[in-house]
């Protein structure tokens, strides 16, 4: 199904506003990243040939990210266009026809994200223990494990 | 070159993102303040609605701490306890000057002042703490001094040696990380003593009455041993954790004040979001129209965190609790200041050590203390002169 990059973005600034509060429940903090999540599931694999829409979708969730946290725009946009870098290298040698594929493909895009995260907590003396990075991991694994798009001839529908 | 084969051109898109994704990922884990500054400047204002929006959201859920209506002037236990116990005794002839303390390295025994030309301080004066002789100023600046602590290498200070029934001069020595200060020329060497009351003694340009200010440096303390030729005595003296806030200088000739105060500004703020998206509720996002970059925040005097990032006029706190602070935490006890230790059961009011552009003083709160949620109106603080911290 092709989804427009406002229907994302729509929905990006929603997950924004509602997901500071989330994040304060009770498990909360275990959630996966969900502006990660939203542009791991929006940009297909293969990664498209051209990659302006993912790059500008990648650029407003890190803007709406570093909104609502304390990560900075340039450390939102690291993790997210590193958690794409990694995802399409790792495409490439490991097919994403099989669900464990995909669970792994999850997990190590999400690591740059985390590793940025714990050097941002570290710098700052936040806490951000192994527990939370683990199942934050895991959770995104799980998730792109279930939701899986495939690349069409246009990424996000309409024109270009 | 003309064109650029497929396969050429796939490369040196990888190779261009490779670098660009790199690039990114070093600023994000060594940041430049100047990028990021650059880019909140720019970005700042679209990100701000939205983090009032999530605030708006978020305060649906969460209960305010009710808001003490009477608010009074802000005044430290500690400050008043260190001015008590700080100034040293009157001498004739002599005004002792108050002065703050920016930054204090006791390993190399240098101290940064947040006075200097303008409090027409100079080089030479001696600097005390109650009845504690700390050292001399070294060099002066239009608005800083240094001071070269008796243990900074190289510098020499006269004693004398007191014991119940003798009593001998001396100078001792200072050898900055090598270690204390050691005694390395004694008038008569048979009237020294481990434990021997150790008194400061001035130098002939010093004013004289000095000698009745009744400044110790401690007590001496045997080391080495005969047997191997290296015997000698070295300086037991601890300086007062009470000194980083401020201490005394004297002079016997003083301009319009005898006291300086620490710069520290203070504009008021207001919470925009309890809790972050990525950090959860160990920060708080508050907004404050102020041309500082902010290092804490308080709410109603009780400070809640510190400033961790500020992007022009918001910015997020790290929430902590009064024992988190750790050892940038100090309290009083019975009137002494002590440096907080997280693994004492003794419960203690505590108070903000002061550094790194936090103001000294502040109350933390009670050490069982826990993180508190701030309400809607509060003040953030920044003490300009301590940020940079003294390097060697």
């Amino acid at each position: 199904m092709k989804v427009r990059i406002s229907v994302w973005l729509m929905l990006a600034v929603v997950f924004t506003i509602v997901f500071p509060w989330m994040r304060q429940l009770e498990y909360g903090q275990y959630l996966p990243d969900v502006w990660l999540l939203l542009l791991l599931i929006a940009v297909p694999t293969p990664f498209p040939y051209s990659a302006r829409k993912p790059i500008i979708l990648t650029l407003c969730l890190a803007l709406l990210r570093s909104a609502v946290s304390v990560p900075s725009l340039i450390a939102s946009c690291a993790a997210l266009l590193a958690a794409l870098f990694v995802r399409g290298q790792l495409y490439r040698h490991l097919s994403d026809s099989l669900a464990i594929y995909r669970f792994i493909i999850g997990i190590f895009s999400a690591l740059p994200m985390m590793l940025i995260d714990m050097s941002i907590a570290t710098r700052h003396q936040l806490p951000f223990s192994v527990e939370v990075i683990a199942w934050r991991l895991v959770l995104v694994g799980l998730v792109l494990t279930i939701s899986h798009r495939r690349s069409r001839a246009t990424l996000f529908g309409g024109g270009r | 070159m003309l064109f650029l084969l497929p396969g050429a051109e796939r490369n040196r898109k990888k190779l261009l993102t490779v670098f660009a994704v790199v690039a990114l990922c070093v600023q994000a884990c060594f940041p430049l303040p100047l990028i990021d500054n650059a880019v909140h400047t720019v970005f700042g204002p679209l990100m701000r609605p939205i983090t009032r929006l999530a605030g708006v959201y978020s305060s649906f859920f969460q209960r305010l701490p009710t808001a003490d209506v009477n608010r009074k002037q802000y005044t430290s236990p500690l400050i008043a306890a260190e001015r008590k116990r700080g100034h040293p005794q009157e001498v004739p002839g002599v005004v002792w000057l108050e002065v703050p303390v920016l930054d204090i390295d006791v390993a190399s025994g240098r101290m940064k002042l947040g006075a200097g030309d303008n409090f027409y301080l100079s080089p030479g004066m001696i600097v005390a703490f109650g009845k504690s002789f700390l050292g001399r100023i070294a060099a002066v600046e239009p608005e800083i001094a240094f001071v070269d602590l008796y243990n900074r290498a190289g510098q020499r200070t006269g004693l004398t040696l007191k014991t119940v029934d003798s009593s001998t001069r001396a100078v001792c020595f200072g050898r900055g990380f090598s270690g204390p200060a050691v005694i390395d020329w004694l008038e008569d060497e048979k009237q020294a003593f481990s434990d021997a009351q150790l008194l400061w003694r001035p130098r002939p340009l010093d004013a004289a009455q000095l000698a009745n200010a009744g400044l110790h440096l401690g007590v001496s303390r045997a080391e080495g041993s005969f047997a191997r030729g290296n015997h000698g005595f070295v300086v037991e003296h601890k300086i007062p954790a009470s000194a980083e806030g401020r201490v005394y200088v004297a002079a016997s000739a003083i301009g319009e004040s005898v006291v300086t105060e620490p710069v520290v500004r203070q504009a008021s703020a207001q919470r925009i979001l309890l809790g972050g998206g990525v950090f959860g509720g160990t920060v708080c996002a508050v907004s404050a129209s102020c041309d500082f970059r902010p290092a804490v925040l308080s709410d109603h005097s009780r400070v809640c965190g510190s400033i961790v990032e500020w992007r022009q006029n918001w910015g997020w706190t790290s929430l902590l609790t009064p024992s988190a602070w750790d050892n940038k935490a100090v309290f009083l006890n019975d009137g002494q200041v002590q440096l907080f230790d997280p693994s004492s059961a003794l419960q203690h009011e505590l108070y903000t050590r002061g550094g790194v552009g936090v103001p000294r003083g502040l109350f933390l709160g009670k050490s069982h203390n826990k993180l508190f949620a701030p309400s809607v109106n509060l003040d953030v603080w920044l003490a300009p002169q301590s940020v940079e911290v003294m390097h060697q």
